[in-house]
C-alpha cells in the first residue's frame, strides 16, 4: 500500500517525537545525576534544547521575513508566522524549565539578571509578532509589516547569548560553546547534542505542518468570503 | 480611507518596532546593567547606598557559616577573594547547593561601615559545570569565581 502524502508526514512526526522522547528516557533513568546538584540538573535536557529551538525559530524567522519582503508570496509570510509560533512557545517552556531548575539550585523561581530578562522580552517581540500579524488582514501589509518585525526579533538573540559574559548574572555562563571546551562529562555532552537535535527537528516538522495549516485555512476563507 | 487605515497600520508598525529598539538599547547600556555588586564596590559605596535594597554577590567564606536550625538564623561572610569580606545575616532556610566556597548573591540592606548586610534574600549560583559521579575531572573553582566576577 502506497503512503499519502499525509500519511508520511504523520509518521515523521511521530518518529521524530518518539527520538525527543528516547533522548527523555536516557536523561531520566540511563545517565547518572550530577555530582553537585544532584537530580535535578538533568532538566537541562529540556531547557537547553528548548533554548536553541528558540534561538532557532528566530533565525529562520528572519531568513522567511527576508523571503517574504522579496518575493510576497503567501508561503513565506506563513513559514514566517509559523516559526513565530514555535518560538514563543519553545521561549515559554525555556523559562518554565528554568524557573523549576532555579528554584532548588539558585533559591528563587525568577530574578531579573540579564539573561533571563532578555529571554522574556525574546518572548514579548515574538507575541507581539503574532498581534501585529493578526491585526492586518491578509496582504501585502501584513506581509511587510511582520516582515520587518521578523527580522529585527533576531538581534535578540545574540544579545541573549552573550549576556552572560557581558553582564554580573545569576544564570550560569556558557557551557556547550566556550573556550577551552565544554565544561560536560562526554556521556552527559553526547546526549545533551542528542536532545537538541532531535528538539530542532521536531521543531521544524511543526514549523512546517503549521505553515501548511495556515495556508490551507487561508485558502478556505478565501473561499467563503 | 484606505491611506488613512494604510498610515494607522504603519503607526502601530513602529510603534512596536521602536519599543523594541529601546528595550534593546536599554540593555546594551552595559555598564549601568548591574544585577549585583561586588564586595568591594558595595563596601566602598555603603554610604551612598543607604536605605535602599542592593544585591551583592561575592565567595561564601570557609569556616564562616553558622546555621542555627532551630530560629532560622544563618549568619556567614562573603568575600571577593581579594581581601574585602561583608558580614551576612540572613533569615531563612538556605538553598540546598548553599556551602562554605559557594558562590553567592544576596538581597538586602547594608551597613553605614559597608561591613555587615542584612539579607533578605539568598541566591546560590552555579558554575557551568556538570559532571558524572564517575568522572575524574575535579570541579573548577574557578569558573565559579570567573562567573561572579568577571576576571
Amino acid at each position: 500500500m502506497l503512503m499519502s502524502k499525509h500519511n508520511k508526514e504523520f509518521f515523521l512526526g511521530l518518529a521524530l517525537f518518539f527520538v525527543v522522547e528516547i533522548c527523555w528516557f536516557f536523561a531520566l533513568f540511563i545517565v547518572p545525576a550530577e555530582k553537585m546538584q544532584g537530580e535535578v540538573y538533568r532538566i537541562i535536557y529540556l531547557h537547553v534544547a528548548s533554548a536553541v529551538t528558540t534561538f532557532l525559530a528566530a533565525f529562520i524567522l528572519m531568513i522567511f521575513s527576508i523571503l517574504s519582503l522579496r518575493s510576497q508570496a503567501d508561503r513565506w509570510m506563513h513559514l514566517g508566522r509559523a516559526s513565530a509560533e514555535v518560538g514563543l512557545i519553545f521561549t515559554v517552556l525555556t523559562l518554565i524549565t528554568g524557573s523549576i531548575w532555579g528554584r532548588p539550585t539558585w533559591g528563587v523561581y525568577w530574578t531579573w539578571d540579564a539573561r533571563l530578562t532578555t529571554t522574556l522580552i525574546l518572548g514579548i517581540l515574538y507575541a507581539g509578532y503574532l498581534v501585529l500579524y493578526s491585526s492586518f488582514p491578509h496582504g501585502q501589509e501584513r506581509s511587510r509589516a511582520s516582515a520587518i518585525l521578523g527580522i529585527l526579533i533576531f538581534s535578540c538573540v545574540p544579545v541573549i547569548y552573550k549576556s552572560v559574559t557581558w553582564w554580573r548574572t545569576l544564570h550560569q555562563p556558557p557551557t556547550l560553546i566556550r573556550e577551552g571546551g565544554s565544561t560536560l562529562s562526554p556521556e552527559f555532552l553526547y546526549l545533551l547534542i542528542a536532545s537538541i537535535f532531535s528538539m530542532v527537528l521536531l521543531s521544524l516538522w511543526f514549523i512546517s505542518v503549521r505553515a501548511k495549516n495556515l495556508a490551507l485555512k487561508h485558502e478556505i476563507e478565501s473561499l467563503s468570503v | 480611507m484606505a491611506v488613512k487605515k494604510k498610515n494607522t497600520h504603519l503607526i502601530i508598525g513602529g510603534i512596536v518596532i521602536v519599543g523594541a529598539i529601546i528595550a534593546l538599547s536599554v540593555l546594551q547600556l552595559g555598564e549601568d546593567v548591574v544585577y549585583f555588586y561586588t564586595p568591594e564596590e558595595a563596601s566602598l559605596k555603603a554610604a551612598t547606598l543607604q536605605g535602599k535594597t542592593i544585591k551583592v554577590g561575592g565567595m561564601v567564606k570557609v569556616g564562616s557559616v553558622n546555621w542555627q536550625a532551630e530560629n532560622l538564623d544563618l549568619n556567614f561572610v562573603i568575600s571577593n577573594l581579594k581581601g574585602t569580606e561583608i558580614a551576612i545575616a540572613h533569615k531563612g532556610t538556605p538553598p540546598d547547593l548553599f556551602k562554605e566556597g559557594s558562590g553567592v548573591v544576596v538581597s538586602g540592606l547594608i551597613s553605614d561601615d559597608g561591613k555587615s548586610i542584612k539579607s533578605d534574600r539568598l541566591m546560590v549560583k552555579h558554575s557551568e559545570e556538570y559532571r558524572a559521579p564517575t568522572d575524574d575531572a575535579n570541579m573548577d573553582h574557578m569558573l565559579l569565581k570567573q562567573s561572579l566576577f568577571k576576571e
